[in-house]
């Protein structure tokens, strides 16, 4: 308790007294002792000035409101959600194919921030559109190729047959009477950046829609 | 805050159990929960900002790196989702580390300050005679003139409440290190709150021990 003229020594005595560890006849000895060396007094004083300081800020922070995420955080955060991402990008006209194909573009998050990428993903939806509205339809979530082109009912028959059906989202009425559907509000959001026309296949093959 | 090397590792056991719930939270962010991204954000946000405004001051910079945290952060759903391993991540030093250099490589970069020699006489700052210094103020401008890694590990320790053993996870150093910086930190901050309060008058009587001392 005597030797006070290391910095160490001053900073476990002061833990020690602002903790509480030390017992009443320690504490009244460590205040004699600073008030017999001034030097010593003012490193204590100035330690308990920045303690203080802290602690106010601390207790401050706490009450604060969280600010909310900037928008572009949100739209990023809304373009990598694998769930809102879900789009209708073209639909088999007539009756002769019982397919539906649609795609569900995945951004890549350099377009979410601005900066072209030269790449993107799609998942292939396949559909029967001779269900009912509101009916299940299957997607394979492990398909990730992006073909220009699928040739008709053979291949979205093997496509729907080949692969596992890991998820399900139900058949919008405007898709199951054979239109588009029209985009929301949402889908509007999520097109911004992407940039580019989309084109609805009009003939009897199922075209997956490119954004680039 | 306790600086002996025994209670540098107290409750570390804890702070595993906090953050391999962290851990949980962020990889649902990663695999797309919306929700469990308003989790992280509300508990660490503040804290990044108040770690990136105390070791830049403030600015609209402090915002345009918060952002850019969250940004690499959300970016880790794509790297999932094209076949990226998944890896375990201690979420709260993992945070502050993107934190740290983005700070690091702001700072390296900033070429918005000149020496005071090159501006004009009239143009520097000055104290004016008969301004009063609040406590407050004179803590945080002992804090400005500490060098980065000081103020770092007073700003995470004191103003953050982080203990040296998760700085020390944060930083990447071990936990004896963080106690001498600490130690070293706080004693040179002190004697830079001195300076400063005889310099400008400020009387430190009110925070010497008393017999009305509440312990």
């Amino acid at each position: 308790m005597n030797d006070m003229t290391n910095e160490n020594s001053v900073d476990t005595l002061i833990d020690r007294y602002r903790v509480g560890e030390m017992t009443s006849e320690e504490r009244t000895a460590f205040r004699e002792l600073v008030a017999q060396h001034p030097e010593q007094a003012k490193l204590l004083a100035a330690d308990r000035l920045i303690q203080n300081v802290a602690g106010v800020e601390r207790a401050r922070a706490e009450v604060l409101p969280v600010d909310p995420p900037s928008a572009p955080i949100l739209s990023l955060l809304k373009r990598t959600n694998p769930a809102r991402r879900v789009r209708m990008y073209g639909l088999v006209a007539g009756g002769s194919f019982a397919a539906l194909l649609c795609t569900l573009l995945i951004s890549t998050s350099q377009r979410a921030t601005h900066a072209p990428s030269p790449t993107h993903q799609t998942l292939q939806i396949i559909a029967d559109t001779t269900s009912a509205p509101g009916t299940p339809v299957q997607w394979d979530a492990s398909a990730r190729e992006t073909p220009a082109h699928l040739g008709g009912q053979a291949s979205a028959a093997s496509s729907l047959a080949g692969h596992s059906k890991s998820n399900s989202l139900a058949v919008p009425s405007a898709v199951a009477d054979g239109h588009p559907p029209a985009p929301t509000a949402n889908d509007r959001d999520l097109d911004e950046g992407l940039g580019k026309p989309r084109v609805f296949s009009n003939d009897s093959i199922p075209v997956l829609i490119h954004t680039k | 805050m306790n600086y002996t090397g025994a209670q540098v590792t107290h409750s570390s056991s804890r702070y595993s159990a906090i953050n391999a719930e962290w851990d949980v939270v962020f990889r649902k962010m990663v695999a797309g929960d919306d929700a469990a991204f308003e989790s992280l954000f509300a508990s660490f946000n503040p804290k990044l900002q108040r770690y990136i405004l105390k070791q830049l001051g403030a600015g609209p910079h402090v915002d345009d790196l918060l952002q850019e945290v969250w940004t690499r952060v959300i970016q880790l759903r794509e790297r999932s989702r094209e076949g990226g391993q998944e890896a375990t991540y201690q979420v709260q030093a993992f945070l502050f580390r993107i934190a740290r250099n983005l700070v690091i490589d702001f700072l390296r970069t900033r070429k918005d300050h000149s020496s005071l020699q090159d501006v004009d006489e009239a143009l520097h700052p000055r104290f004016e005679a008969g301004e009063l210094s609040d406590p407050e103020s004179l803590v945080g401008r002992a804090m400005d003139l500490l060098s980065f890694d000081f103020r770092e590990i007073l700003v995470l320790n004191l103003h953050l409440g982080y203990r040296l053993d998760e700085i020390a996870v944060m930083l990447e150093k071990s936990p004896d290190a963080m106690w001498a910086r600490a130690s070293r930190a706080r004693a040179k901050l002190r004697r830079l709150v001195i300076e400063l309060a005889e310099k400008e008058g400020v009387s430190l009587r009110a925070y010497l021990p008393s017999e009305t001392d509440q312990v």
